[in-house]
């Protein structure tokens, strides 16, 4: 029914409301797409790792769906990503992990035990986003030289 | 305020009342003419051609960003939620509307 609605309907009522066949064909473009809308699953799961927090989603009509979130707190969002692409267990093997890396490294799969401190995560490049840069930068180095 | 591919406006023009004559929102669209029809229309205020991966503003510049029916022509969602991260300022909002593939065939 959805998919009756929006692709042959929608298309010739605006070329009617509109007497523009421009419209229409913009129209069947628009609508034509639908064909490959993102599944909310795939939605919710890159918004997480993004630094997002708070992501809610509300759904209207069982084919509308509104995304809500929230940008956090930088060491939040940097943990919120981390914890996205590792495994988080209360493995011990953590401290040795994070000893052994360099600042800068890229640590992708170090596995979080449940004692890590923000700080301790920070001082290693595990988000590729711009925007983590400075928090990469001021982790740990700051500290220890200073 | 920033509203992601803004086509002609018919988002921005309810928020700018919303947001009243403090606020400030800023469309954003890929297409060539869209947001300067959008402007000729009354609807928006300011209008910026751009791609909605790569904004052409500074981290941190908006309290609110909104994409309404556009996250389909995304290439890689996490690209662009980075980006859309980098815009926002601490404790801001993004707020997506997108179609659903239904989860019934009758729907």
């Amino acid at each position: 029914m959805f998919k009756f609605y929006l692709k042959p309907a929608t298309p010739k009522l605006t070329r009617v409301s509109t007497l523009n066949h421009h419209a229409r064909s913009l129209m069947s473009h628009f609508w034509g797409t639908l064909e490959y809308c993102a599944p909310s699953k795939m939605i919710l799961e890159a918004l997480r790792p993004s630094g997002f927090t708070k992501v809610r989603r509300h759904i209207q009509v069982d084919n509308f769906s509104e995304y809500r979130a929230v940008k956090g707190r930088a060491a939040a969002a940097l943990l919120s990503s981390i914890l996205s692409r590792v495994r988080v267990d209360n493995s011990i093997q953590l401290d040795q992990q994070l000893a052994a890396a360099k600042v800068g490294q890229e640590v992708e799969h170090v596995r979080v035990g449940p004692k890590v401190s923000l700080q301790q995560l920070s001082r290693f490049k595990v988000v590729t986003c711009p925007a983590y840069i400075g928090l990469q930068q001021a982790g740990g180095r700051s500290k220890r030289e200073g | 305020m920033l509203d992601l591919a803004c086509g002609t406006g018919l988002v921005s023009g309810p928020a700018s009342q919303i947001v009243g004559p403090q606020g400030c929102v800023v469309s954003l669209d890929a297409g060539l003419n869209t947001p300067r029809d959008a402007v000729e229309k009354g609807r928006v205020d300011r209008a910026v051609q751009g791609r909605c991966e790569q904004v052409p503003f500074a981290d941190s510049a908006f309290e609110f960003l909104c994409k309404v029916f556009a996250l389909r022509r995304v290439a890689d969602m996490r690209d662009a939620f980075g980006e859309y991260h980098r815009l926002l300022k601490l404790r801001g909002t993004i707020l997506l509307l997108e179609i659903t593939p239904p989860s019934c065939k009758l729907s």
